[in-house]
């Protein structure tokens, strides 16, 4: 934009500017001139200084106001230096001297157009740079998402939220449930695991941590896995699994997998409840460590080097679990924790295993004696369930809302007498609620996630559950025991019902999406409970709570 | 467990949420504000430190499916880390009473 009021020197310049821009504005005063860089977007602004109605100064000063940027090239006969600070301080980054040098003009109209370049030029790569940034950590969080679902696939917990119950070999019923703590510190991390029952009463359980830390270690142990789970379900096919021969043949596989200087450490421990045995073969892991029914504590050690590269014997030793209630399996993450700047979680693992009874309380043990870990924590908390009830009450429901009501009433009362706290029976009932809930909707009226969605949506889940339960005549069985587990008194709860039971796997995949309505219940339960698992075929649920009484 | 109407929307909860006929009561004061044409409701839950799923569908379906607003405040520290372990801060607009 160009601001003078006489015409000839207005006419002679713009004449002189118009080749050189694409567009050229003329004002034949200051006011004008604003006016009309308010209104374009101007690159370079050249004006005169004496002008009618609004002087180049006066013009300088308000365009300052919103813009501090824009080249301003001043035209002016006046070279007082009072004048001069004055246009500077206003922000003018050339002179011109009039009359009009064209040669003077020309350099000064070079240099005002090459600022702007180079800050167009900035500008845009900035932009550009920023969107890139933006674009790339998009791209790179949707790649570990998928990666991360994809290796929620390949690893397998046959016994999620599931109990392996069977008879043993001395005809007496064992009860056992295995959780899972699993909280690598990258999406894609080191540690991996599977749990997989081999066949009734038979569950292998295969831990790895591979050497290093993030994607490099991930991608070893997601191979391991991913393989060690490829040979059980082709052993499961045949009909046969053999431990020996399934540790051979992973060896043989992941050692040519390996690089000269990697190393994979390995936890497989083949547990046999009906025969009361665990074999191992430990591969430089942390040893496994067992709770006797004696308060001692069995540490079995490992018996293998890492796997590596180069040729090494398997060994697999057999130990009798028959005097164990508590056995843990876990990666060194857990053990080698720093409490402090000399000090490890190792020297209190013992303790606090020995003091918990359930995942929870050893994960809540840890968790207040390590902050932040340093590295990749995976346990496996295994527990028997031995039921030695002291005190038994057995409740027999029809499918009918205002039964589940009345029965809610009674285990409150049943609380309330064995002295159980106010906190305590707000969460048990809590608890207790959600599993009655499930019992009746998705068990005896066999309502599922899909349907109950779809329903609620629609607004008709009420009428549809009144008229599901005029066809469903089942009933729900509760029993509220108090069983004592080390000297502790644990209040168990069990709600059976007629359904065809359901797949707990199912919620390991539900995530929690505000607007789906699945696995909701059971995490609440679990938030409320020490431990939660089903039977087999998913219609029976059993919750412990340890008590708190006053 | 009790459940209060005061001014235009607002549900005070007092009390202990946790049975099937707690739902039914909050359930039966929330449809009635809503069905009274309210699109935006303020829920004050000053004693609780559980809620149940139900409750919790029923707020959601009001939510998404009803297109109403809620805007939660609790009390009891339970319950405020509850809701966020199920991921409900933000969808129910939780804050600390």
């Amino acid at each position: 934009m160009y601001a003078e009021d006489e015409e000839v020197t207005r006419k002679i310049i713009e004449k002189m500017l118009t080749p050189l821009f694409k567009r050229v504005i003329i004002a034949e005063d200051g006011q004008e001139g604003l006016e009309k860089f308010t209104h374009n977007a101007v690159d370079i602004v050249l004006t005169d200084n004496l002008m009618p109605r609004m002087n180049g100064l006066d013009l300088i000063e308000e365009i300052r106001k919103t813009d501090i940027k824009v080249p301003i090239i001043l035209i002016t006969a006046y070279m007082d230096t009072e004048f001069l600070i004055k246009a500077i301080n206003l922000g003018v980054t050339q002179f011109s001297a009039k009359p009009v040098s064209f040669n003077n003009l020309f350099r000064a109209i070079e240099i005002a157009v090459q600022r702007v370049l180079i800050e167009n030029l900035t500008r845009k790569s900035q932009e550009q740079e920023l969107e890139l940034l933006k674009y790339r950590e998009k791209y790179h969080f949707a790649q570990q998402e998928r990666a991360f679902k994809k290796e929620l696939n390949i690893i397998k917990n046959d016994l999620f939220l599931t109990k392996v119950d069977v008879v043993n070999s001395r005809g007496l019923a064992v009860e056992w449930v295995i959780d899972l703590y699993y909280k690598p510190l990258d999406i894609l991390s080191g540690d991996s695991y599977s749990i997989r029952e081999i066949q009734e009463g038979k569950v292998l359980i295969y831990l790895a941590d591979a050497m290093g830390k993030g994607l490099s270690a991930s991608i070893t142990s997601i191979l391991s896995t991913s393989f060690a789970n490829h040979l059980v379900n082709e052993a499961k096919e045949r009909g046969g699994f053999d431990f020996e021969e399934f540790i051979a043949d992973y060896c043989k596989f992941i050692k040519k997998e390996l690089l000269d200087d990697e190393i994979v450490c390995a936890s497989f421990i083949f547990i046999d409840l009906v025969n009361e045995t665990m074999d191992a073969a430990i591969f430089s892991m942390p040893p496994v460590i067992c709770h006797a029914a004696d308060n001692s504590i069995v540490r079995i050690k490992s018996n293998n080097l890492p796997l590596m590269k180069y040729p090494e014997r398997n060994r697999i030793d057999r130990h009798d679990i028959s005097g164990f209630n508590k056995i843990l399996v876990h990666t060194d993450g857990l053990n080698e924790s720093f409490r402090n700047v000399d000090s490890l979680y190792q020297e209190c693992l013992d303790d606090d295993f020995r003091d918990s009874e359930f995942k929870s309380d050893f994960s809540d043990h840890f968790s207040k004696t390590i902050e932040k870990p340093d590295d990749d924590v995976t346990f496996l908390f295994l527990r028997r369930i031995e039921l030695n009830p002291g005190w038994t009450k057995v409740f027999t429901v029809d499918s009918r809302f205002e039964e589940l009501t009345a029965v809610t009433k009674e285990v409150e009362e049943c609380l309330l007498s064995l002295d159980a706290g106010a906190e305590f029976r707000v969460m048990f009932i809590n608890a207790f609620t959600e599993m009655l809930m499930n019992a009746y909707e998705h068990g005896n009226l066999n309502i599922d996630i899909e349907l109950k969605n779809r329903l609620v949506k629609d607004g008709t889940y009420e009428d549809y559950l009144v008229n599901a339960e005029r066809n469903a005549p089942k009933r729900i069985i509760i029993s509220l025991s108090l069983q004592a587990l080390n000297g502790k008194d644990y209040l168990m709860l069990t709600v059976t019902d007629e359904g065809k039971g359901f797949d707990t796997s199912l919620l390991k995949e539900s995530g929690l999406d505000s607007r789906s309505m699945n696995g909701r219940g059971i995490k609440i339960t679990q938030c409320f409970t020490d431990e939660l698992f089903y039977n087999r075929v998913g219609n029976e649920v059993t919750l412990l709570k340890r008590m708190a009484r006053g | 467990m009790e459940v209060k109407v005061s001014g235009a929307s607002e549900v005070t909860v007092y009390g202990d949420i946790k049975s099937i006929e707690d739902y039914q009561e909050i359930k039966n004061a929330v449809k009635g504000l809503v069905s009274s044409g309210k699109n935006s409701l303020v829920i004050k839950i000053p004693d609780s430190l559980s809620m149940t799923s139900s409750v919790i569908g029923f707020l959601l379906k009001l939510t998404y499916g009803d297109q109403v607003k809620i805007a939660m405040l609790v009390k009891d520290e339970r319950l405020y880390n509850l809701l966020d372990v199920l991921n409900l801060i933000t969808v129910f607009d939780v804050k600390k009473l």
